[in-house]
C-alpha cells in the first residue's frame, strides 16, 4: 500500500514557491508578450490508450488468418502507433505487412490502394523518399484519386514542387499537404487559412484519433509562429497537448516559441519533457539553450552529449541528420561535420530545408559561394520562413550584397519579430551596421481574423 | 411486412476514404426479420467494422443513423417514416437516444432531427422504451460472413492485371465447401443499432427499409488518412 511521506512535504512547498517564482518571473522578464488564456477543445476520445488492444488484437488475426484485410489493417495501426510514439520498429513492421498484402493477389483494388499508401508511408517515415515515390506511383496507377496529395507529400520532400503543384490541382481540397505547399511557396497567411479549416473539421467528430486532432493544431502553431502570432501559436501548442499529451513535436515548438521569447525556465521544461518523452536532436538542444541560458553549463553540457548519442543512433537510421547539422552549425561546434551531413541530406531529400541546412552549414564553414547558392534554391519559391531570410540576409551581408541582406533581414523581423533566441537581435544589428536605423518599425504580417 | 424483392449484400469499407478516413461512418449491413414475436418486427444495422476482440472504440456523437422506412405501395424510394438515434457523452459513459418511427421533417437525402425524443439510455445495453419498443446500441461480433479472398479468386478486382506478377484469373470457380471455406469477417467486432418494435408502428404494411448516416456538412478533402506519415 502507498503512504504518504510526510517528509516530502516541505520539498513539495518549496517546489510550489520556487515554480510561483519562476512562473511570475517568467511573466515578467518578457514584457509586451500576453500569456494566452486556458485553451478549450472539444473533447477527445484517448483512443492512444487503447492502441496496445488494438495492435495485439489485430497482431491476433494475423496470426490465426494473414488475410490482405487483416494484414492491411495491421499495418495501418502500426503506422498509428509509430505517429503516436515514434518507435522507428513499427515502421518497419508497416512496411513488412504492407508488402505481405501486396503479395496477395485476390483482393479488391480498393485494399490494394491503401496497402500502397501504408507502404509509402512507412518509406517516408524512414526517410526512404525515392522509394516511397515509386510506390506510391504503382498505387496511382491502380486508382489516381486517393494517392495525388500523398504523391504530392513526398515530391515535395523531395524538391519536386512544380510536379506536386500538378497532383495537387488534381484533388479537391488535400488540406494538409495544400497547406505545406502553400506555405512553402510564399502564401503563409493561406496556409495559416487551410490549416485552420482543417483542424476545425477535424475537431467535429469525437471519434477522430486524438493525435491526429492534436497534429492539426501542432501544424498551426507552427505556421502562427512563422508568422509572428505568438499568443496563438503558444495556444494551439497548448490545445495540441491538451488532445494528445504526448505530441513531442508540440513540446519541441513550444520550447522554441519559449526559448525566442527568452522564457528560459519555461523552455527548459518543455524541452525537457519532450526529451524524456522521445529525446530528439531538436529538443535536447532546446534543452541545453534553456540550459546555458539558466547559468547550468554543466547540464548544457551533459544534453550536449546526450545530443551526439542521440544522432549517432539516429544516423544509424538515417534519422535526425538534418537537425543535427543545423545545430552544430548554430552552436559552432563539429564544423566540418555538420558540412558533411548536410551535403549528404541533400541527396537524400531535395527540399527547401536541405538547401538551407546546407547553405547554413556551408555559411558556417566560410564556404560562402556553396552557401549562396544553397540558400538561393531553398529561397527559390519565396518561402515565408524568417530562418532562412536570416540565414540569406547573412550570407548576403558576407558576400557583399548589402541591399539583399537588408532585404532578408527586414523580411525575417517582418514576418516575425521573435524567430530566435538569438538571430532576431543579431538581425536588427545587421540592419543597424547595414544603415537602417529603426528596425523595430518593420510591422508583422497582420493576424488571422 | 413483406419486401417485393429481398436485398442480400453488404459492403465493409466501400471506399479508401471510408476505411482510413472515417470508420465510424461505414456502413456495413441491415437486417430487418420477425421477431420470435409474431406482433414484433427487429430492424439491426451494422457500422464502423473491424473492431478486433479486446478493442473498442466510442460511438460519434455528431453522426445521426438512421432507418428510413418507405411503406408506400408500389414503392417511391422516399421514406414516410424514420428512426433516428444519436449518442452522447464521452466513453465510457455514452448513451443513445431514440427519435419515431414517426414521419421526417424533410424526405430525401437532408436530414433534420425530429423535435420529440422515444427515450434514451446507456450504450451497450437493452433498454426498455414506450410502446414496446426495445432498443440496444453497442458492440456486436460482425453477423456476416463472408469468403472473401476465394470470392476475389472466383472473381478478381478490375484491374487484375494492374497486381504484381499477375496470373491467369477465374482459374477458381467455386467457393469452398463447408468447413473449409473461411469466415474473413470471424475474428471482427461491429457497432450494431438494433430495435424490436411493434409492426403497427411502421404501419402494419409493407414497409421498404434503408439505412443512412447523417453528419454536418464537412469537406473530408482537407483530412489525411489516420495513417498518413509526414516526414520530420
Amino acid at each position: 500500500m502507498k503512504s504518504l511521506n510526510l517528509f516530502r512535504w516541505p520539498v513539495i512547498l518549496a517546489s510550489l514557491v520556487l515554480l510561483l517564482f519562476v512562473g511570475l518571473r517568467s511573466i515578467y522578464a518578457s514584457p509586451g508578450i500576453r500569456r494566452p488564456t486556458q485553451p478549450w477543445v472539444a473533447p477527445v476520445y484517448p483512443d492512444y490508450q487503447d492502441r496496445h488492444a488494438w495492435v495485439s488484437g489485430y497482431e491476433a488475426i494475423v496470426q490465426e488468418h494473414p488475410s490482405f484485410l487483416s494484414l492491411r489493417l495491421l499495418a495501418e495501426e502500426y503506422l498509428k502507433r509509430f505517429r503516436e510514439v515514434a518507435d522507428p520498429e513499427d515502421l518497419l513492421r508497416a512496411e513488412e505487412a504492407a508488402r505481405r498484402v501486396l503479395g496477395i493477389k485476390a483482393q479488391p483494388e480498393s485494399s490494394r490502394v491503401i496497402a500502397y499508401s501504408v507502404l509509402a508511408s512507412a518509406l517516408v517515415g524512414q526517410h526512404r523518399f525515392a522509394e516511397a515515390l515509386a510506390v506510391a506511383e504503382q498505387g496511382e496507377r491502380i486508382a489516381p484519386e486517393p494517392l495525388q496529395t500523398q504523391l504530392a507529400s513526398i515530391l515535395m520532400e523531395l524538391g519536386e514542387y512544380e510536379q506536386a503543384e500538378q497532383h495537387l490541382k488534381q484533388v479537391k481540397g488535400g488540406g494538409t499537404v495544400q497547406a505545406r505547399y502553400l506555405e512553402l511557396t510564399g502564401h503563409l497567411q493561406e496556409a495559416r487559412q487551410r490549416i485552420q479549416e482543417s483542424m476545425a473539421q477535424i475537431d467535429r467528430f469525437y471519434t477522430n484519433p486524438a493525435e491526429l486532432r492534436s497534429w492539426f493544431h501542432m501544424r498551426a502553431a507552427d505556421l502562427a509562429f512563422l508568422a509572428g502570432a505568438l499568443d496563438e501559436a503558444e495556444q494551439r501548442y497548448q490545445e495540441a497537448l491538451q488532445i494528445y499529451p504526448q505530441q513531442v513535436p508540440a513540446l519541441t515548438g513550444l520550447a522554441r516559441l519559449y526559448a525566442a521569447q527568452h522564457r528560459w525556465p519555461e523552455a527548459l521544461e518543455v524541452a525537457s519533457q519532450g526529451a524524456d518523452l522521445l529525446p530528439t536532436v531538436d529538443n535536447l538542444g532546446h534543452k541545453a539553450d534553456a540550459q546555458r541560458a539558466l547559468g547550468d553549463f554543466e547540464g548544457a553540457a551533459a544534453t550536449e552529449e546526450l545530443i551526439g548519442t542521440v544522432a549517432h543512433l539516429g544516423r544509424v537510421k538515417g534519422l535526425y541528420d538534418r537537425a543535427l547539422a543545423i545545430y552544430y552549425s548554430e552552436h559552432g561546434i563539429h564544423l566540418s561535420e555538420a558540412l558533411q551531413i548536410a551535403r549528404h541530406e541533400l541527396l537524400l531529400r531535395q527540399d527547401i530545408y536541405s538547401q538551407d541546412t546546407l547553405a547554413w552549414a556551408a555559411a558556417a564553414n566560410g564556404h560562402w559561394q556553396e552557401a549562396k547558392s544553397a540558400i538561393q534554391q531553398a529561397l527559390r519559391l519565396n518561402t515565408e520562413d524568417p530562418l532562412l531570410h536570416f540565414h540569406a540576409g547573412m550570407i548576403a551581408a558576407q558576400v557583399q550584397e548589402p541591399q539583399e541582406a537588408v532585404q532578408h533581414f527586414s523580411q525575417a523581423l517582418a514576418l516575425n519579430p521573435h524567430f530566435h533566441p538569438r538571430y532576431a537581435e543579431q538581425a536588427r544589428e545587421m540592419l543597424k551596421e547595414l544603415g537602417i536605423q529603426n528596425p523595430e518599425s518593420l510591422q508583422p504580417l497582420s493576424p488571422l481574423a | 411486412m413483406s419486401t417485393l424483392l429481398p436485398a442480400r449484400a453488404s459492403d465493409h469499407q466501400d471506399t479508401s476514404f471510408l476505411g482510413c478516413r472515417f470508420p465510424a461512418g461505414d456502413l456495413t449491413d441491415l437486417y430487418v426479420f420477425e421477431s420470435p414475436d409474431p406482433n414484433n418486427v427487429v430492424l439491426a444495422m451494422d457500422f464502423d467494422p473491424f473492431i478486433p476482440r479486446g478493442a473498442d472504440r466510442p460511438f460519434d456523437p455528431a453522426l445521426l443513423y438512421q432507418f428510413k422506412v418507405d411503406t408506400t405501395v408500389p414503392p417511391d424510394g422516399l421514406e414516410e417514416l424514420v428512426l433516428q438515434f444519436q449518442f452522447s457523452g464521452t466513453a465510457p459513459n455514452q448513451t443513445v437516444t431514440m427519435y419515431g418511427p414517426a414521419a421526417p421533417n424533410v424526405a430525401g437525402t437532408r436530414s433534420t432531427l425530429l423535435a420529440t425524443a422515444r427515450g434514451s439510455g446507456p450504450v451497450n445495453q437493452t433498454i426498455n422504451l414506450p410502446d414496446g419498443v426495445k432498443l440496444f446500441a453497442g458492440l456486436r461480433k460482425d453477423p456476416f460472413f463472408f469468403d472473401l479472398e476465394r470470392f476475389f479468386e472466383i472473381l478478381p478486382d478490375r484491374n487484375y492485371l494492374l497486381q504484381p506478377n499477375p496470373a491467369p484469373p477465374l482459374q477458381v470457380l467455386s467457393f469452398r465447401p463447408p468447413g473449409q471455406a473461411m469466415d474473413m469477417f470471424a475474428n471482427f467486432n461491429v457497432h450494431s443499432i438494433v430495435v424490436e418494435l411493434p409492426r403497427q408502428l411502421l404501419g402494419g404494411g409493407r414497409a421498404g427499409v434503408y439505412m443512412s448516416i447523417s453528419l454536418p456538412e464537412q469537406d473530408f478533402a482537407n483530412v489525411p488518412p489516420t495513417g498518413t506519415v509526414f516526414a520530420c
